[in-house]
């Protein structure tokens, strides 16, 4: 899997050119927005990689980008930048689930490694985020009948119990039961469960 | 007296010239023999002592005397007897009368001597001056009141001659100067100030004696012995109101207690200012700490990744050249941020300069934005081309327009009004140099508009309610203004005023 962008948001830009050319040296790809408006003109939800937010920035601050984003559903993970009297506000911003939070000025290698972090994390959210959709993809081909046996195979129910619950001959709970393993990919009863619970959760 | 020689003397008519003579004086005219006996009394000494010439005729003349002065007067005559040394005969002299009543008066006396067939006999003429003496002790007190009054006035008060020497001064001129009034006489009066002042006296002096009236003068410094100059005022005339009158008399008021309480306020308006300054800044720290570090992460930043750059791959000296820029950039940055604060925040004396409003203006304003643009508040300009000089001490004015800036900044924030702007105008109207500063915030109430630049007058919740007090007084020791009004269509406006300064003839030559 290539590695995502780090979208930069500052509104100096001199603060940006330099975090730019820092992550080019470690070879980590970047985009920088002079406004956290500019950054949502140009967001979208398939935007991968991570976000260097700067916290205190005229007009649209980066706790507000930070509540927008959320509202839209981004999973960008946020590694926020602050200054010497911004705890209060870094503290927000954990709170409402940013990644970390460095402070101004830093050490290249803490935030290279942050940075790494949060691309790492969002790689693996992509990764997850990918498998689930192919499962739900497996799921949606499933008929009705094939569905309902196979929530009741997840609860653990035996072939014999399902039958006579749903008033079938167990042979044609078989029939269904090997369709669903089918279709779904599944080798084993743990595994379509795995897959249920991953489909489930997203 | 010898109209016509008497040849053949008429006796009879001698004695009735005589007797005519003695009627008609005015003065009281008394013969005395040798003894002291009465022997003629005239009418006007009748008048003069209350006494009928019969009762008197045959006394001693020691009833005509105090007590004190008939107990003697017989020794007096005993002594001329024996020494012919007279002490009043053939010289006036100022004595005392006893009227009948006893009351005793000054009196005017001159005694001749005689020496006639019947032996020796004194006549002596004498004339009641209760009158005149009365009038010249009213006279000699007055004066002697003047005199009193010139010496004790706390008023230095002199005279000088037409050329400007002293002539006379008093001691409070004299303590004033720090040297005893007799060094001091006779020294042009023009050599006590320092120059200019020195000049300008000289001015007055001829004015005065060209008949200008009385001429004043303010703010002169009189030198003192061992000590600081005098600040004092002077008034100058001419001693009499005669017009060929050339001789003057000065007035010096020492305004140095003056000078020093206005000094003093001067002082205390200083501290005020600076810590006002000071907590204007504590309010203002973290704007400030952000906009030194942002460089300051500029320059880590660009310094770090040039040199991985450089040990990892092959950048061009084009590139690091480009990097090291902004790097001295981002410094010098700093450096303006530092010097802005410092110079506003230094304690230090005030100084009057001239300057351009709008200058000025252009030098306070990074420090406001850096509160309006955290706080998403934009400021709007519409500065006058034309220079506006003003007299004023700068660092003082910008105090007064950064608080007006934030106050605006904070009216803005706390409503939720439709603009976010501050307007900010300079403009120049009857020779005065103004600057508004409007927002649309929720403006002042009317029952607040009397009380808007009282001290520890605040409708912020953490405010203290110095910021405006101290900027209207700030405003009006520099004979400025600093007023309110609603702001048309919603607000509120504050007005800075000061007097325009007359361009200096360099600013004439070369337009800007």
């Amino acid at each position: 899997m290539s590695q995502g962008k780090a979208h930069i948001v500052d509104d100096d830009s001199a603060v940006r050119e330099s975090l730019s050319l820092l992550l080019r040296s470690v070879g980590i790809e970047s985009c920088a927005y002079g406004s956290a408006q500019e950054f949502l003109a140009a967001w979208s939800p398939d935007m991968s990689g991570c976000l260097i937010l700067d916290i205190r920035m005229p007009g649209m601050s980066g706790l507000d980008l930070q509540q927008t984003l959320q509202d839209r559903q981004s999973t960008l993970p946020i590694l926020f930048m602050t200054g010497h009297g911004d705890v209060a506000m870094a503290v927000r911003a954990m709170r409402a689930g940013a990644l970390d939070f460095i402070e101004k000025p830093f050490r290249d290698q803490e935030l290279i490694d942050r940075v790494h972090q949060a691309l790492a994390l969002d790689a693996e959210r992509q990764a997850a985020h990918v498998a689930r959709r192919e499962i739900q993809r497996r799921l949606a081909l499933l008929t009705p009948r094939e569905r309902e046996i196979m929530d009741r195979i997840v609860e653990g129910h035996a072939n014999k119990v399902i039958a006579l619950d749903l008033g079938l001959s167990e042979r044609t709970v078989e029939i269904h039961r090997a369709r669903v393993m089918t279709k779904t990919e599944a080798h084993s009863v743990a595994e379509l469960v795995r897959m249920v619970t991953l489909a489930r959760s997203g | 007296m010898h109209s016509e020689p008497i040849s053949k003397p008429d006796l009879a008519e001698i004695a009735a010239r005589y007797e005519g003579l003695l009627k008609a004086a005015v003065e009281a005219i008394i013969v005395i023999d040798a003894r002291g006996c009465i022997e003629s009394f005239n009418a006007a000494a009748e008048r003069i002592f209350g006494y009928e010439a019969d009762e008197v005729i045959g006394q001693n003349i020691s009833v005509l005397m105090p007590p004190t002065d008939a107990s003697r007067h017989d020794r007096y005559i005993e002594n001329f007897h024996q020494t012919r040394q007279p002490r009043i005969i053939g010289k006036g002299r100022e004595v005392e009368g006893r009227h009948k009543s006893g009351r005793i008066f000054p009196m005017d006396l001159s005694v001749g001597e005689v020496t006639t067939p019947a032996g020796r006999k004194f006549v002596g003429i004498g004339r009641d001056i209760t009158r005149r003496k009365a009038a010249e002790d009213a006279l000699l007190k007055r004066e002697a009141e003047n005199r009193r009054i010139i010496q004790h006035a706390p008023v230095g008060i002199f005279t000088a001659d037409p050329n400007g020497a002293l002539h006379s001064l008093n001691p409070a001129l004299a303590r004033l100067l720090g040297t005893p009034a007799e060094a001091l006489m006779g020294r042009p009066i023009a050599v006590l100030f320092d120059s200019p002042s020195r000049e300008k006296v000289l001015v007055a002096l001829a004015e005065v004696l060209n008949g200008q009236g009385q001429v004043q003068l303010e703010g002169l410094l009189l030198r003192r012995a061992g000590g600081m100059p005098a600040e004092v005022m002077l008034f100058l005339d001419r001693l009499t109101e005669e017009s060929t009158e050339s001789r003057l008399i000065g007035q010096i008021i020492d305004r140095s207690r003056e000078f020093e309480a206005h000094a003093e306020a001067q002082k205390m308006r200083e501290e005020l200012a600076h810590a006002a300054r000071l907590s204007v800044l504590g309010e203002m720290a973290s704007a400030i700490a952000h906009e030194i570090n942002q460089p300051l992460t500029a320059i880590a930043t660009q310094a770090q990744a040039q040199r991985r750059l450089l040990l990892t791959e092959a950048v061009s000296s084009v590139e690091v050249a480009a990097g090291l820029d902004l790097i001295a950039e981002q410094a010098l940055h700093i450096g303006q941020v530092v010097k802005r604060i410092r110079a506003f925040i230094t304690k230090r004396e005030s100084q009057l300069e001239v300057f351009d409003l709008r200058e000025m203006l252009e030098q306070i304003l990074p420090l406001a934005e850096l509160d309006a643009q955290r706080r998403g508040v934009t400021f709007r300009l519409e500065l006058a081309a034309k220079k506006a000089r003003v007299c004023a001490d700068a660092v003082q004015l910008q105090q007064v327009i950064l608080n007006l800036l934030r106050n605006a900044i904070d009216a803005t924030c706390a409503s939720k009004t439709h603009s976010r702007e501050v307007t900010i105008r300079t403009f120049e109207a009857q020779d005065r140099a103004c600057l508004i500063v409007a927002d649309r915030g929720g403006g002042v109430p009317v029952e607040h508009h009397a009380k808007l630049f009282m001290p520890f007058f605040t409708t912020k919740p953490e405010g203290v309610g110095l910021g405006l007090s101290l900027s209207h007084s700030i405003m009006e020791a520099h004979g400025g203004t600093l007023s309110y009004r609603d702001r048309e269509g919603g607000g509120a406006l504050f007005e800075v005023c000061l007097p325009v300064q007359p361009a200096s003839p360099a600013d004439a030559k070369d337009p800007p």
